[in-house]
């Protein structure tokens, strides 16, 4: 059985489908500060799925209110516009690949991304690089294991073979069997989809911190994955911390001593967001 | 009873648990003292203010068989997660996350 090469995987982006146009608002305005909760608003509101999970977050037990919220624009009130924007981003994502990930774990997947997200945010907050944008990216960095899920779903199988059974990591197992890994499917796809340059370097840099082609966001995404895997967000039984870039460590100006006062903070916001999802 | 401290998400905090360090607007001012007992009024206060999350005193009624166990099985999941070899750092990571579960577990 062969897999397809990058080329043909690319072509067979149609066959995931293109993401809501709010979405590539939330994303387009991460780093507008002046973008207003209106034309938010304007554009959840012609997403009814969305607009369920918003309400239902914001009168779930994980915020608790005595009074019910009826309307978008309440729900920006009580959940503020931040967790509105973390709600809307994870939702629509899952939601709309929720198809392709029905075959194996793909809550497993939005765990882990959510995990890798909420790292992300909390190591931006610390060096003071944009927190939005950080756990955007971590929330969309293993976009190209879905898009080789929908185009190979048998040479993704068998990856997930080689991984078992050599205890290998999907980088290594994914490059033995596709020529290609998911970082490298996954930034090609954001450029197909003009996503903002950042949110590319995230993707396509987060296991290939060393080379330094992605900027400080390819890095911070990378030491989120990392942190994610040894804080065990996401419990995979198989969970395996991979190495990490001292390189990246460096750059961002960061080390351990600093990061592990917030690990309960990481962990308690981790169940808090899985919580609003429904995760 | 025992207590052990805590870091919760705004939907597992329940009344009666102790506020374990005082909680800041973001003008500075206190919100909530260390030693406060959570009650409904509080909860919602804070719910309405965004809190992701908060740091409390929660009762712990586990003997020390159960405390020793919890340790036990904290430190080999950390040897699970972190098997194989790796660079200095991810050793430092590996050290920074065991004396954490470490000292949840206890």
């Amino acid at each position: 059985m062969s897999a397809p090469d990058l080329a043909t995987l690319l072509q067979g982006a149609g066959a995931l489908p293109t993401l809501p146009q709010v979405v590539t608002h939330i994303l387009e305005t991460l780093n507008d500060d002046n973008a207003d909760a209106d034309s938010l608003v304007q554009r959840l509101n012609t997403d009814p799925v969305i607009v369920a999970r918003l309400l239902a977050a914001a009168n779930s037990s994980a915020f608790g209110l005595s009074t019910q919220v009826a309307s978008t624009r309440q729900a920006i009130l009580v959940l503020g516009l931040k967790t509105v924007r973390t709600i809307t981003l994870a939702t629509a994502l899952i939601e709309q690949f929720g198809n392709v990930t029905s075959g194996f774990d793909g809550r497993l997947l939005w765990r882990h991304s959510v995990g890798v997200a909420t790292c992300a945010r909390v190591i931006a907050e610390r060096i003071g690089h944009n927190a939005e944008a950080a756990f955007s990216a971590g929330l969309l960095h293993d976009i190209g294991q879905l898009l080789m899920l929908a185009v190979a779903p048998d040479a993704c199988a068998e990856v997930r073979i080689r991984m078992r059974q050599g205890d290998v990591g999907i980088v290594a197992a994914e490059q033995e069997i596709f020529g290609y890994d998911h970082a490298i499917a996954g930034g090609e796809l954001a450029r197909l989809w003009r996503l903002p340059e950042d949110i590319v370097g995230a993707i396509h840099g987060h296991h290939r911190p060393d080379s330094g082609e992605d900027g400080e966001i390819g890095d911070l995404v990378h030491v989120a994955e990392v942190l994610s895997h040894a804080l065990d967000l996401g419990e995979s039984e198989r969970n395996h911390v991979p190495d990490v870039s001292e390189i990246a460590l460096l750059r961002l100006g960061l080390d351990w001593s600093m990061l592990a006062p917030r690990f309960p903070e990481i962990e308690a916001r981790y169940s808090g967001v899985r919580q609003a999802l429904g995760l | 009873m025992k207590t052990r401290t805590v870091c919760l998400p705004p939907g597992e905090l329940a009344p009666g648990m102790v506020v374990a360090s005082q909680v800041c607007g973001p003008q500075g001012a206190v919100l909530l003292a260390a030693g406060t007992v959570l009650d409904e009024t509080t909860l919602e206060n804070l719910r309405r203010r965004n809190l992701e999350f908060l740091s409390v005193h929660v009762a712990d009624p586990r003997d020390d068989a159960t405390i020793a166990a919890d340790i036990a099985a904290a430190a080999a999941r950390i040897d699970h997660i972190f098997r194989g070899e790796g660079s200095a750092q991810r050793r430092a990571l590996r050290e920074a996350v065991a004396a954490y579960r470490r000292r949840l577990a206890e």
